[in-house]
Order: C-alpha cells, then sequence, then structure tokens
C-alpha cells in the first residue's frame, strides 16, 4: 500500500498520536505562558504570585496532556496487536512495518515516555526547565524511537534515529543554567552528528552495492562485495554509537552526568531500545545471509563492552556517572544476546536469544528509570542527588525509599528474585544454547564485578550513619515520583517472579519478525 | 571530454576540501568548502543529476555556508584568540587517521574499477536512466514512494527547530 | 573542414549577450541620473556631450586611469576576488533567460537564449544564492568596521530574502509546471479564460508578484533595502575602502543585477518576450524574432525605470523593519500563496 488511505494511517496511529502530543504540549505551553504573561503586562508591576500560579498550573497540565497522548498510542498499539489482518504487513510502499516485534518495542519506550513525563511532574519546576520544550521534546523523540523501530528502509531508519537524537540533544542541554550540561549536550552533538554521517555513508554504500534501501530487498547477493563489505562496517559503526557500545561509548558518561536525571534515563532505556529493535531488524531481516563478513563485531563489541562498562563503573564516585557506566555494560550483556542470535543453526535457535534481548530492554528499562527516579526524589533545588557518598544513613531516615533503590540495585546486579536476574538468566541461558559458553562465562564475569558497586550503594544506605541530620529532606511534593517508584519496583518484582507471560508475548513477536 | 570535465571537478572537490582543513584562515576555509561543494554539484550534474547538483549548490553554498560566515565574521577572531596549534603528535595521530580511512574508503572504488571484476560490474550495472534525476521525477518519487519520509522530515526540522530555539532564547522562567 | 555552424552560432549567442549586456550597463547609469535629477528637480549631467550623453565614458575613463590602491591591512587575494564575484554572479543569471522568439534563417534555428537549460528556474535561484557572496567578502576582506557591518547585513539580508523568494517562485513553477524558462514563457502566452487577455503571471499570481519584487529589490540591494551599502550610516558599508576599477566592478555589478531582476521578472511575470497583437507564438520568421526581442527590451526597460524610480522616491529600511517584512510577512505571504495555488489550480 503506497497512499495515505485509512489501513496506512491506522498504522502508524500510535506514532501520529504521540506527535499530535506534542503540538497539544507545544501549543498549551504558548498558551498558558500567554495568559501569565498578559497577567503581568495588565498591572503596572509584575505580580510574582501570579506567574507563580500559571507555572504551577502548566507543571501539572503539560504531563497530563503526554500522558494521555501516550494512553491513547497505547490504545492503539492495542488495536494494532490484535488485528491479525496487520501483523507483518508494510505501508507507504514497505516503508513502515507493523509486526508483534515493534509494537513490544514500541511499547518499551512508551512506558519509559510515560514514567518520564510522569516523574517529572515536581521536577522539571524544581529544576527551572522550560515545560512547552521539555514535554514537547519527549514526544517527539518517542515519536522518532516509534519511527525507529517500525521502519522498514534505510531512509526510516535514519530519520528515525535522526528525530531522536536531534531531540536527546537538545534535551540534553535542557536547564541551560549549567554550564557542564550546555558542554556535555555539545560533546553529544558533535559525536553524535559525526557518527550520523558515518551511518549514512555506509547506507549510501549500502545502496549502492545491493541496488535497494528495503530491508527484504538488500539480502540479494550483493553485486559489488567490497562496497558491501565497508557498508556494513559503517553502518554497525553508526549504531553501536547509538546503543553505546565500547568504544563508540565516550559521550554516555559526561551525557548521562550533565542531563537531568529524568532525561538521562529517558535517554538510556529509550534510546537504547529503539536502536536495539532497529539493529535487530536491520540484522536479521537483510544482512543475516552474508553473516561471514561481520559476525565479529557483535561478540567483540560485547566483550569490551560488558569488561571496560563494569571496571570503569568500579571506580566512579557519582551516582549518574555510575550508571552511565553500568548502562554500557548493560549495553553488552544485550550485545551478548545478539552473538547469540547468530549461533549455531541460527534459524531454529534465533527466538529464545531474540525473545529474551526484548525482555532485558524492559527489565532494564524499569530498573534504570528506577534508579535515577531516586537521584531526582532526593535531591534539592536545581541539582539531582548525585554523591554516591550521600547515600549513607539514608534506610534510617527514608526506609522505603531506600527499599526501593535497593531493589533496583539487586536488580541491576542481577540478583533474584528480582527482574534483573531472569534477564540475564534468558540471555546467558541462550548464549550457551546457542555455542557461546565462554561469551557467557565473560558475562557472568562482568556481573560478579557489577555486584560490587551496585551494593556499595545498598551497603552504604543500610549500615552507614547519615552524615548531616537535614540532607534528605526534600521539599516538594513529589507525588508523580512516588507513583514511578512504586511502579517500576513493583514492576521488577513481578517480572522477576513471573516473567512467563511477557516471555510468551516476546515469543510470539519474535516469531513474527523472522 | 566527459572523462576530462570529470577530472576536473574530481580534482576541484578534492583539492578544495583539504584545503578546508588544512588552511589557517577560517574565512578561506569557508571559501574553498564552497569551491568543493561546486565541484561535487558539477558532478552530479555529469551523474545526469541536475536537480540534485542544484540543490546542492543553493542549500549547501547558498544557504548554509553564509551562515558559517555569518558567526565568522560576527566573531570576528583575531589569530590569536583562535587558539594554539594542537600538539605534533596529536597532529601526526590526526593525519595518520586520514590516510587509514582514506585507504579503507578506497580498497571498494579501486576494487571496483580494476581488473576482471570490472567488466563484470559494467555488465550487471545499466546506466542509469537520464529520466531519473530530473525534477519531475524526484518531485513524483517524494511525494508517492518517499511520501511518509517526507512528512518525517519536515517533524525532524520541527525538533531541531524547537531544540535550537530553545538553546538559544533568553530565560523566561525562573 | 566542415564548420558546425549551430556551434558557432551557440558561441556568437553567448558573446553578444554578455557584450550586450555590458553595453546596456552605461545606458542604465546615465539613465539612473538623468531620472534621479528629474524626480530631484534638477539638471543632471549635462556637461560632457550633449545632454550630457557621453557621461558614463567619462565616468569609465576615470575609473581605468585611477590608481587601483589596494589598502595594506586588507586580505589581498579576497579583496580582489570579492568585485569579481559580484560582477560575474548577475550576469550568469542572463544564460537561461530567453529573450525572444526562436528564429529560422536558412535551416539554422536561432533561439534567443543562450543556454536552454532543463532546470532554467533553479539555476537563477543557485545564481541569486551566491550573488551576495561578493558584498560579504568585500565587507570582510576589507578589514573595516563599517565594511564589516555591511558584510554582515548583506549575509543576513540575502539569506532572509532569499527564502520567500524561492517560494515565490515555487508557485510560478507550480502554474507553469516545469522548471524551464521557455515553458514558464510559454505557459504565458495564451489567453486568459478564453479571452484576449494574456495568461501573465502578473494577472494569475499577483500575491507571487509582489513577494518576488520586494526580494527583488533586496536581492539587488537597492533602496529601500541597501542597507549593506547604507552610505549615510556606514560610508559604503561594504566598498568602503574600494577605489577605482575593483570600485566601478561593484558599481556595474549592480546595475547588471538591476538589469537581470528586471529580466527575470518580465520572463516569470510579464509574458517574457509575449504581448498579445505583436508577437506571435510559432511564427518563427526573422521579423517576429526581432520584435519580440523588441519587446522583450521595452518591458525590461520599463522595469529597470520602475527599479530607480523606486530608488530615488523611498526611504531606506531599518534593519529589524527589514527582517520583519522578510520573515514576519513576505515568508507567510509566500507560504499561503503555495497553499492558495494548490487549491485553486490557479493557472
Amino acid at each position: 500500500m503506497n497512499g495515505f488511505d485509512f489501513a496506512s494511517i491506522m498504522a502508524i496511529s500510535p506514532e501520529i498520536a504521540l506527535l499530535l502530543t506534542a503540538i497539544a504540549v507545544i501549543t498549551a505551553d504558548i498558551c498558558i505562558g500567554k495568559a501569565g504573561r498578559k497577567c503581568c503586562t495588565a498591572g503596572a508591576a509584575c505580580k510574582p504570585e501570579e506567574t507563580a500560579s500559571s507555572t504551577e498550573i502548566s507543571s501539572i497540565v503539560m504531563p497530563f496532556i503526554c500522558m494521555t497522548g501516550i494512553a491513547i498510542s497505547w490504545y492503539f498499539m492495542y488495536n494494532l496487536w490484535n488485528l491479525h489482518a496487520v501483523n507483518g504487513a508494510k505501508y507507504f510502499s514497505n516503508a513502515i512495518v507493523v509486526d508483534k516485534f515493534g509494537l513490544i518495542a514500541g511499547f518499551v519506550v512508551t512506558v519509559a515516555a510515560f514514567l518520564t513525563a510522569l516523574s517529572s511532574t515536581g521536577y522539571a519546576k524544581r529544576m527551572k526547565i522550560d515545560f512547552g520544550e521539555y514535554y514537547g521534546l519527549i514526544m517527539l523523540a518517542s515519536a522518532g524511537m516509534m519511527f525507529l523501530i517500525k521502519g522498514n528502509n534505510l531512509i526510516m531508519l535514519f530519520l528515525g534515529i535522526e528525530l531522536t537524537s536531534l531531540s536527546v540533544y537538545a534535551l540534553t542541554a535542557i536547564s541551560k543554567h549549567r554550564e557542564e550540561s550546555t558542554e556535555a549536550a555539545m560533546k553529544y552533538f558533535i559525536l553524535g552528528a559525526f557518527s550520523s554521517a558515518i551511518l549514512l555513508f555506509g547506507m549510501a554504500f549500502m545502496y549502492g552495492a545491493t541496488g535497494s534501501i528495503e530491508f527484504g530487498q538488500m539480502n540479494a547477493v550483493p553485486t559489488n562485495r567490497f562496497l558491501y563489505f565497508i557498508g556494513i562496517g559503517m553502518m554497525l559503526l553508526g549504531l553501536a554509537f547509538k546503543i553505546g557500545a565500547v568504544p563508540f561509548h565516550m559521550w554516555a558518561p559526561d551525557a548521562y552526568q550533565a542531563a537531568p536525571s529524568a532525561i538521562s534515563s529517558f535517554m538510556a532505556v529509550g534510546v537504547k531500545t529503539a536502536s536495539f529493535a532497529a539493529l535487530l531488524r536491520l540484522l536479521f531481516t537483510s544482512l543475516i545471509h552474508t553473516s561471514h563478513m561481520w559476525y565479529q563485531v557483535p561478540w567483540m563489541l560485547a566483550v569490551l563492552t560488558v569488561l571496560l562498562g563494569n571496571l570503569t563503573a568500579i571506580s566512579q564516585t557519582n551516582i549518574k556517572r555510575m550508571l552511565a557506566y553500568s548502562s554500557i555494560a548493560h549495553t553488552g550483556y544485550i550485545l551478548i544476546g545478539v552473538t547469540a542470535c547468530m549461533g549455531v543453526g541460527y534459524s531454529t535457535g534465533l527466538t529464545a536469544p531474540m525473545s529474551s534481548i526484548l525482555f532485558y530492554l524492559a527489565v532494564y528499562a524499569l530498573m534504570n528509570i528506577g534508579a535515577f527516579a531516586i537521584t531526582m526524589h532526593l535531591g534539592r533545588e536545581d541539582k539531582d542527588f548525585d554523591e554516591i557518598s550521600g547515600y549513607a544513613g539514608l534506610a534510617h531516615k527514608k526506609p522505603l525509599l531506600a527499599l526501593a533503590m535497593a531493589i533496583f540495585m539487586f536488580s541491576l546486579a542481577g540478583i533474584p528474585p528480582m527482574g534483573g536476574f531472569m534477564a540475564k538468566f534468558y540471555i546467558f541461558r541462550s548464549a550457551i544454547q546457542n555455542g557461546y559458553i565462554w561469551l557467557a562465562i565473560i558475562g557472568i564475569i562482568g556481573s560478579i564485578i557489577s555486584v560490587y558497586y551496585y551494593l556499595r550503594i545498598v551497603v552504604l544506605m543500610y549500615m552507614k550513619p547519615a552524615q548531616t541530620e537535614e540532607q534528605f529532606e526534600s521539599d516538594q511534593s513529589q507525588w508523580g515520583l512516588h507513583f514511578t517508584l512504586f511502579a517500576t519496583a513493583a514492576g521488577l518484582l513481578i517480572l522477576g517472579l513471573l516473567p512467563g507471560d511477557f516471555v510468551q508475548y516476546a515469543i510470539v513477536a519474535v516469531k513474527e519478525l523472522l | 571530454m566527459t572523462d576530462t570535465i570529470f577530472m576536473v571537478f574530481a580534482v576541484m572537490s578534492i583539492a578544495s576540501a583539504i584545503a578546508v582543513v588544512t588552511w589557517r584562515n577560517p574565512v578561506h576555509c569557508v571559501l574553498a568548502l564552497i569551491a568543493s561543494f561546486a565541484g561535487v554539484a558539477g558532478l552530479f550534474y555529469l551523474l545526469s543529476a541536475p536537480f540534485i547538483a542544484v540543490m546542492q549548490i543553493i542549500i549547501y553554498a547558498g544557504a548554509i555556508i553564509v551562515l558559517f560566515l555569518f558567526v565568522i565574521m560576527l566573531l570576528n577572531l583575531k589569530k590569536n584568540e583562535m587558539g594554539g596549534d594542537a600538539p605534533v603528535q596529536d597532529r601526526l595521530f590526526t593525519v595518520f587517521l586520514c590516510v587509514i580511512t582514506v585507504i579503507i574508503l578506497s580498497i571498494p572504488v579501486v576494487a571496483t574499477f580494476t581488473g576482471t571484476f570490472y567488466d563484470q560490474y559494467k555488465k550487471t550495472f545499466p546506466k542509469p536512466d537520464a529520466n531519473l534525476g530530473i525534477t519531475e521525477t524526484i518531485g513524483q518519487e517524494i511525494f508517492s514512494a518517499h511520501a511518509l519520509a517526507f512528512e518525517l522530515i519536515s517533524i525532524l526540522i520541527i525538533a531541531a527547530l524547537i531544540g535550537a530555539i530553545y538553546l538559544a532564547k533568553k530565560r523566561q522562567r525562573g | 573542414m566542415q564548420i558546425n555552424w549551430q556551434l558557432v552560432i551557440d558561441i556568437a549567442k553567448a558573446v553578444i549577450v554578455f557584450f550586450g549586456i555590458l553595453t546596456c550597463i552605461p545606458i542604465l547609469v546615465y539613465a539612473e541620473r538623468k531620472i534621479c535629477a528629474y524626480i530631484q528637480d534638477r539638471r543632471g549631467p549635462n556637461r560632457v556631450g550633449p545632454l550630457g550623453l557621453l557621461q558614463p565614458v567619462a565616468d569609465a575613463i576615470k575609473s581605468f586611469f585611477k590608481e587601483d590602491y589596494t589598502p595594506s591591512h586588507v586580505d589581498k587575494v579576497l579583496f580582489t576576488l570579492a568585485p569579481a564575484m559580484a560582477f560575474i554572479a548577475p550576469a550568469l543569471v542572463f544564460a537561461v533567460i530567453p529573450f525572444g522568439h526562436l528564429m529560422e534563417i536558412k535551416g539554422y534555428k536561432i533561439l534567443p537564449q543562450v543556454f536552454d537549460m532543463n532546470i532554467g528556474i533553479l539555476f537563477v535561484l543557485m545564481i541569486a544564492s551566491l550573488g551576495g557572496y561578493g558584498l560579504i567578502l568585500g565587507g570582510w576582506s576589507s578589514n573595516n568596521k563599517y565594511s564589516l557591518l555591511g558584510g554582515l547585513r548583506a549575509s543576513a539580508q540575502m539569506l532572509s530574502y532569499e527564502i520567500a523568494m524561492g517560494l515565490a517562485v515555487i508557485s510560478i513553477i507550480m502554474t507553469a509546471g516545469s522548471t524551464r524558462m521557455a515553458d514558464i514563457v510559454g505557459v504565458q502566452t495564451q489567453g486568459l479564460w478564453g479571452t484576449c487577455i494574456p495568461a501573465w503571471n502578473i494577472i494569475t499570481q499577483p500575491i507571487a508578484f509582489i513577494v518576488f519584487l520586494c526580494t527583488a529589490f533586496a536581492e539587488t540591494n537597492r533602496l529601500p533595502f541597501d542597507l549593506a551599502e547604507g552610505d549615510s550610516e556606514l560610508i559604503g558599508g561594504y566598498h568602503t575602502e574600494y577605489s577605482s576599477m575593483k570600485f566601478a566592478m561593484f558599481f556595474m555589478g549592480e546595475y547588471l543585477a538591476v538589469l537581470t531582476m528586471s529580466a527575470l521578472i518580465v520572463t516569470l511575470f510579464l509574458g517574457g518576450w509575449y504581448f498579445p497583437g505583436i508577437t506571435e507564438v510559432g511564427n518563427t520568421s526573422l521579423l517576429n524574432g526581432i520584435l519580440s526581442i523588441f519587446v522583450f527590451g521595452t518591458k525590461v526597460g520599463m522595469l529597470v525605470f520602475f527599479f530607480i524610480w523606486t530608488r530615488w522616491t523611498l526611504p531606506r529600511f531599518r534593519y529589524d523593519q527589514l527582517m520583519k517584512l522578510g520573515w514576519k510577512i513576505l515568508l507567510p505571504l509566500a507560504l499561503f500563496n503555495i497553499i492558495l495555488t494548490a487549491i485553486l489550480g490557479l493557472r
């Protein structure tokens, strides 16, 4: 189907819902802002309480609009999931494919966006962020991620990546008054633009070699092997940057540390999920027949990423930086899953590793958002609570918060009965099943290293006294954050204890992709 | 004849690209960049893609480079404000990386156009349709096959616009 | 040896057109001075030759023999390059303008157009986008704060008005359904609604005409948009440091730009070489061809007069007004016009 007929529109209806929400948020910001300004200009002097009330209204209304939009998008995704006719169907001249794999990955992304919006209710105001641009860019970024997941040709892949990245670059620098924020965004932007250029160059080579930009069509035997080879290399390089794999990870710690925590978690979860979904779709629908050319790349990246990510995380004193390196390490675990997909007899053994990747991404989303939400909850004024030593004695002052943090840390470390354990279990099991025992061992070594730095925080919280009396006082109502923390912690426990259902869905989804 | 013109444009774009990175004066570099774009545009024209060629000049040389110049002129840096030279080992490393990249990227080109492969390549790759690059064809493709991509680009530009305006504007709140 | 007469004709056309427009410059200069004098109620040049007709010659001789002085603090290469760029860019535009009907003499076809390009109008936009570089570089290389300000203003102004100009042209492309200049003229030679009124784009596309006219003034850096020069505030702006032949190049470039812009407006909006009752479509006789060139010349002449008239009547815009006009009025207007054209299918 080529044109904008009803079925095609329905195929991208979740994305349309997100884009319309973005526009609605920005429009609402202009309207509320104008009302606030009118208060100022009407009277002789600006009345601070009236401006404050308009800020108060928008700090509640904006995330509410976002969450409504995401809920509508969930409804459309649910519709698509139930429509058997659309599964695997391609729309817009094969630019978009609707399948359950994309819907699950898209659901993870939108959950991340939902939780980001929910947790920002009080946070954005405290951080002195302008709401319109903040929520608008979050919505635009999620729409970009959804298109990235659904894209079925190289153009859509590139546009999705760019829409996501451009929004995230700006979000990194969203608290403009902080210099390090601007600096990190600049670094991220320049490196990101460079990697996008390399990705695009690789795409051009691939097009030259195969004569097609469509994922299904590119698996013809390449006319020009040399072009094809270099093209694959450059495309993998570009995507490795987006998922934050070593040695293309240098932007991540700076960007995660400098961005507001809500954005750091959204960046880590959303970009990673969408890029991995696109990577899997690209590799296993179009490039798998030439895997002899590139099969070394995923395991090399995986080994480097797991080891370097975990080892560097040990020495961090800033929790956001530590979580950034941990996010790199988690990329490594997922790359182990990607490698496992190429194991012996891949056509039969592909379902298990790929569904475990989807499961891992979902679990990772919950635990990462939760951990960052703690730093938001404890922060004061326009700062996040990001010194690791500051967590000493948290359990004595705020036992519930400490419990939540412990759940997230246990889950990140992969200790049962948390979701993180099951996720790692599935990944390593599929690696062993497909003949990558040594890779699974490296992954387990990495996990053991990671136990040290995750549990250090738990030890600090429970076994050390607080440094000062008032350091855990938070100054605003934080109901949004409470909801977020509760939802993520509960979700991790459920996924850890009863992973079966989600894994079943993931298996159904993956079978459709192949 | 076409080969000669091709050589002229190719040498022009490569030589001026080298000039962009080696010259010291930013305005001169920007001018070299224009020459490089002009060379690339010429190559596009030779490939019977006149529309892309003209767009290359209008968008890059005509709009983006003017903005570069605008910024350079607004800053109007003196020589001592531009920062000193990088250390020798850094520069050597840069040159090394450039050479490696050039070698890697030349492999497919050289391999394609030499040896028996070239003969087979010429047979399998038909000469492109001359109508492919003209404005009408591109317009029809954009608004039918790639309509969604076209719409998505407009959203992409909106996102970039929001980000840029947000970062550039003065704070109102707080 | 066989002589390829068609090639000879093509080369001869290029040479004739180039020298033809060069010849027009002194006439323009004289016309400007005389008209300006008339508007200001004075006599204008009247000493050199009868009615002061040789005044442009005297000016030219003066420019040639004045010392070619290059200040020591300038960027020498760019300082020399800038006037050349300012001069060449408008001259190039003339390459794609059809200034007459096809003629056939003894089997040889003579098309009064140097290069019938498929993407003619885009080529014009391309050259227009490069046209401001002469001013910008002249301003920067002079290493003088007034010149720099002039160059800055030129770059911002060029960029802002180029967009509106391109959008106005898009609605013309939509009416013609082609980017070839000959097709754009061809579509204007038909009658409007079955009457003898020609379907000139000025009638079918009045909004595009207004937008294009405004941007044309801005792109040629003429009053009321001569902020880059701004003699009362910037002492000549980008050409403060220039003298003798280099200044003359800027000077000639400006008049050349006026000429090409007029020719462009005639081609895009005023039916080109066509005038009902005088020139016929499809008649390839020599007489019809010469008449069509004459019609084209007359139209261009009237527009040039309009350019001069405006210059000596209107005051200069302020910089913020300039930006406001470009971005807040012309740009939305042009966009609105595109939508209108698409909806109404205005032919």
